[in-house]
């Protein structure tokens, strides 16, 4: 009861939100130059760092489910703080980093502050964190049996790996890449410290709603709040499909 | 064949140590079939996973045919398990969409070669599945699927076969067929080291040795 109250609640929200605007609205937003910017940044910056969350992902959330060492526990709690951490915390504290001498240095060969890189690594905060928490607990429901077996029939600890583990793990890859891609998309209170909400330059659709709603202008703050849903929904059910499909068909004959 | 001095392996679990090889002292002849036995715990896997090259020991070393498994490179342990090791384990861990024959056939690099394929069909047809070298393991029986990984254990004409509980998951008439054969094994010349927790495999053993807590108690 409790359950399809919430989903009605969902839907209701949605639904709210497409009566409040109206395909003309949403049409001309869509003609809009910063708000075609926005669409584009959000998308490359998303799929960007989606797939940096992964590479980061994967071997920490092998290491964490496999090994046991000491420490692990301060580990472990470390990479849940941008989990818990106040987004505005999150900006904040890379734009201080970014003022030290370090950050100065970098900043000098590659610019970040204020620019699309930041974008990127306020994105890549948050989502890595729960891209880890995903492959660590797929690489937990993974038993290590079978790569043992793959090391038995001649493979090195690398080659079990690649052949064994991760293609067992695909549906996790799967999970892991679509919520950090789902998050990206919807982060906004780090972009807003770090990188500014400059048009044309670091706004990204959530920026765009805060603009947008900033200047009073709610139609078009809604008609993008539209266009994100449809492009998460869009992206969730893409990949649900593909990751609906027999994982264990192919492999490598002998 | 096998020479372990000071074998020690601890594991963290949750916040208590767990000492799952103390100090371990062991030695195998070429030719022996060892029992190893013990109840759930006390450390016969993790002994031979570390015997297989598997498991690096927090102390101690492990000699099998006068080498130093762990002073070896990752690369070359995994060439020294190929060459000279086989492996069963309880649950069989066949490919599910791989025939019997190719299932075998996994142990050598792909493509195998023609004198591989006629090997692996000899053992198959030796161990009593000739006539089911094209099923998939789902239609197999729990014997003829423990079979089937010892003839994959085989192929490589390994000097030392390592089992984990190979017929713990078969009746007494299967059990007996896959000890006959790895005595078969030892009988031609191979070391066998059984770890398991009944007492089925003593009657092939050339000897019996009790393990708990990570230490062994007794030889019989």
């Amino acid at each position: 009861m409790i359950g399809s109250l919430y989903l009605v609640l969902v839907v209701a929200m949605l639904a709210a939100d497409a009566a409040y605007t109206s395909p003309w609205h949403l049409w001309q937003s869509l003609q809009s130059r910063e708000i075609r910017y926005a669409i584009r940044l959000s998308l490359l910056s998303c799929s960007l760092t989606a797939i940096l969350s992964l590479w980061v992902a994967i071997p920490i959330g092998y290491v964490m489910a496999r090994q046991d060492f000491r420490g692990k526990s301060v580990l472990d709690a470390l990479l849940d703080i941008p989990i818990v951490l106040p987004p505005l915390v999150i900006g904040l504290s890379l734009l201080i980093l970014f003022q030290t001498v370090p950050g100065r240095l970098l900043e000098r060969v590659v610019p970040v502050t204020y620019a699309v890189p930041s974008v990127i690594l306020a994105q890549f905060m948050v989502a890595c964190a729960f891209a880890v928490r995903t492959m660590r607990a797929t690489f937990e429901q993974i038993s290590p049996r079978q790569e043992q077996v793959a090391l038995t029939l001649g493979c090195r600890r690398s080659q079990a790996f690649w052949w064994v583990v991760l293609p067992q793990a695909r549906r996790g890859v799967l999970t892991a890449v679509t919520l950090a891609w789902a998050r990206s998309l919807g982060e906004f209170g780090p972009i807003l410290v770090f990188s500014g909400a400059t048009r044309l330059r670091t706004e990204v659709l959530p920026t765009t709603v805060f603009l947008e709603l900033s200047v009073g202008n709610i139609e078009a703050a809604v008609a993008v709040s539209l266009l994100m849903v449809a492009a998460a929904v869009a992206v969730l059910l893409l990949i649900r499909a593909y990751g609906s499909e027999p994982t264990l068909t192919q492999g490598v004959r002998p | 064949m096998i020479r372990c001095t000071h074998l020690t392996q601890r594991f963290r679990v949750k916040d208590r140590e767990v000492r799952a090889l103390d100090n371990l002292e062991l030695s195998v002849a070429a030719g022996d079939f060892l029992v190893v036995r013990g109840p759930s715990g006390c450390g016969k896997t993790t002994l031979l996973l570390t015997l297989g090259a598997m498991l690096r020991p927090v102390n101690g070393s492990v000699v099998v045919r006068g080498q130093d498994l762990y002073a070896l490179s990752s690369a070359e342990r995994a060439q020294f398990r190929a060459r000279h090791l086989g492996f069963v384990f309880q649950m069989f861990h066949l490919v599910p969409y791989l025939n019997v024959l190719e299932n075998v056939l996994l142990a050598r690099p792909a493509p195998p070669s023609p004198a591989a394929r006629t090997r692996a069909r000899d053992l198959l047809t030796r161990l009593g599945l000739g006539d089911r070298l094209e099923h998939r393991p789902a239609a197999l029986s729990a014997g003829e699927r423990q079979r089937t990984a010892v003839a994959r254990a085989l192929l490589n004409e390994p000097e030392l076969i390592l089992a984990d509980e190979p017929t713990g998951n078969l009746d007494p008439d299967n059990s007996h067929e896959v000890f006959r054969h790895l005595q078969s094994f030892q009988q031609t010349g191979g070391t066998v080291v059984v770890v398991t927790h009944g007492a089925a495999a003593d009657a092939f053993a050339t000897r019996v040795i009790r393990m708990a807590a990570g230490r062994i108690l007794s030889a019989d």
